[in-house]
């Protein structure tokens, strides 16, 4: 369980660039904290994890106090980074047996099963990490935070450099670690994933958190749906999209002529910019 | 912990023998021993012609003379001081004795020193050279200090870079700043692996070039100097790979390092160059004791081990601040 109460965080005080965030992630949930880059994200979690202790407030993670966290609290954690962080000169294999040695032995899964588990190509678990594809990389860091059958993951954009078939393994491992009572704080910017995996989701703009909910209820709640028109101007193909209440009001554009309309319903992303005015991603 | 430990030391010896240094070392070795056993010791360079002014209405002794109740008290205190002098005044003859300096320009040089501050009174004094050592083996001394000492400030200065930066290129660091282990370990770890290369080197440059029966008698002081130079040439070399965001702003460091504190020393140390200055180099009394035990002459001085374990302390915890640092950053 993980229970942020008033939690501040300057890297030059007095400029915060967390401001008094409140959230509780309970047991065996997937929380989704969601925000574009520079929002506080990767700050928040970095104080999660103990590397930021320089912090206001209260951040209590599987009964250890951040501030106080010893190597008890790290052996009950995994951790996914955005990057795949291996020894490129080892193995797969080798790499999990090295991180392997900081774990009390107990808690060590068996490496071919966590292999097997992320679907490492059995050919390739022998040879050096450095002649794998960023998809492979991924896979045996993520074996790697699953190594010690953490009560707590942390997940930073676990889908990242993904294949679709990767990418809905990995999904079903989230699943899967959730089935077993760990809890799941992941980060990302990647609203269908926080839509498929997550029991509630956080948006986090400018170091505030601006909402917290469930997927379903947000978009519930913001439940009007979008008209998308594709036309042609001066040649061009372009594309609006507006609110379906708006539509009779917004229709006047200069248009060659319509290519297509079409209705969809609001999107998590829809309602983050909505609720926060900005977007989650640049792409 | 101590598992901990030990996978991680596993993994940096591992790492060194992957990035092949130690074909870098073997390397530099076998060249070194080369030039030390086959050039460097065969030039001849020749003694200092001596010219004698004999002006015997001049008289008086040296005010350093101290006077010893007996023969024993005096090889005592030749013993203690190295670089005194003896003389041996009997009727069954008398003898000029001082400890070999390696050198026979400054061996002829102590000889004429003692016959001037003794008044010049007798010309057939006999000598007696203690710790007798070669020209050539005097050489080889001199050049396998140099080596030892360039090996351990430069080459391994390097290597400990080239290890953490591609640590770092890989995101190491930041595994670890999530892993259940001591930072220290890491910085511990990377100083005794260090240490056992520099040892192994050392010991084998030793046997390769120099009398195996005076080397017996140096290793261990040898070896002490090693001990002190390996972790703060690491400490150092580790602290710049944290302080320097990319290895080409390293390089730079390095080469100003390199240029303006450890070449200078060997230009005045061992040339007949002068300069005050140079004794406010840390690197100048690193190598000259370093040289000193090398020659089997005086050990360094119970404030010269103080500071050194002082500066370790420092640099090792400024090491750890730095990479807490780092950890924050990445």
């Amino acid at each position: 369980m993980i229970k942020v109460e008033q939690l501040s965080f300057a890297y030059k005080p007095p400029d915060n660039v967390l401001h008094q965030l409140n959230f509780t992630v309970n047991r065996g949930e997937i929380f989704g904290f969601l925000g574009p880059n520079g929002s506080g994200k990767s700050t928040t979690q970095k104080v999660l994890l103990g590397i930021l202790p320089d912090y206001q407030g209260s951040v209590i993670i599987n009964d250890y106090h951040i501030k106080e966290v010893a190597g008890g609290f790290y052996e009950d954690i995994g951790v996914l980074f955005e990057m795949p962080y291996l020894y490129s000169t080892l193995s797969a294999v080798d790499n999990l047996k090295y991180f392997s040695n900081f774990y009390p032995r107990h808690r060590v899964r068996q490496i071919d099963e966590l292999l097997d588990l992320v679907g490492l190509e059995r050919g390739f678990r022998h040879k050096q990490v450095k002649h794998y594809s960023k998809g492979m990389r991924q896979r045996t860091s993520l074996a790697r935070c699953l190594l010690n059958s953490p009560q707590t993951l942390f997940l930073d954009e676990p889908v990242s450099g993904l294949d679709p078939a990767g990418a809905v393994l990995v999904k079903q491992i989230i699943k899967q670690e959730q089935s077993r009572g760990t809890t799941i704080f992941l980060t990302t910017h990647n609203m269908f994933v926080a839509d498929e995996l997550c029991d509630r989701v956080a948006f986090i703009v400018e170091g505030r958190i601006n909402t917290i909910d469930t997927p379903d209820k947000l978009k519930h709640s913001h439940s009007d749906s979008i008209v998308e028109i594709e036309y042609l101007d001066r040649g061009q193909k372009k594309q609006i999209s507006l609110d379906a209440q708006d539509f009779n009001k917004n229709l006047r554009f200069s248009n060659d002529r319509i290519v297509s309309i079409k209705t969809r319903g609001q999107t998590l992303e829809d309602i983050f910019i909505k609720l926060t005015g900005k977007r989650l991603s640049n792409d | 912990m101590i598992k901990q430990f030990l996978a991680v030391l596993r993994n940096d010896f591992k790492a060194v023998f992957r990035s092949k240094q130690y074909l870098i070392l073997l390397g530099s070795l076998l060249l070194y021993s080369f030039y030390i056993n086959f050039i460097y010791s065969q030039g001849d360079i020749p003694g200092y012609q001596v010219y004698v002014y004999d002006a015997l209405t001049q008289s008086g002794s040296a005010a350093e003379i101290t006077q010893v109740n007996s023969e024993q008290g005096l090889y005592d205190m030749l013993n203690m001081d190295r670089e005194a002098i003896g003389v041996v005044k009997s009727k069954s003859g008398s003898k000029i004795i001082y400890n070999d300096t390696g050198s026979p320009r400054l061996n002829n040089l102590k000889y004429y020193y003692a016959w001037q501050a003794t008044g010049r009174e007798s010309a057939d004094y006999n000598t007696q050279i203690l710790g007798s050592i070669t020209q050539s083996e005097q050489k080889r001394i001199e050049m396998t200090s140099v080596v030892v000492f360039f090996e351990i400030t430069a080459i391994s200065f390097l290597s400990i870079a080239a290890l953490f930066f591609k640590e770092k290129q890989m995101g190491i660091i930041k595994v670890y700043s999530i892993l259940p282990v001591k930072k220290s370990m890491l910085v511990l770890s990377k100083i005794v692996v260090f240490l056992v290369l520099k040892i192994c080197f050392v010991l084998l440059m030793g046997l390769l070039n120099l009398d195996i029966a005076y080397f017996q008698q140096i290793v261990l002081k040898v070896m002490t100097q090693i001990l002190v130079l390996s972790p703060l040439m690491v400490l150092l070399g580790f602290m710049c790979s944290l302080q320097y965001r990319n290895f080409k702003q390293f390089v730079f460091a390095y080469t100003v390092i390199i240029v303006a504190f450890t070449s200078p020393v060997f230009l005045f140390v061992n040339t007949q160059l002068n300069w005050r200055g140079i004794r406010y180099f840390p690197t100048y009394h690193l190598y000259n004791n370093l040289r000193q035990v090398f020659f089997n002459r005086a050990t360094p001085s119970a404030g010269y081990y103080l500071v050194c374990g002082a500066t370790l302390i420092i640099l090792y915890l400024i090491n750890l601040k730095m990479i807490n640092r780092e950890m924050k950053r990445s």
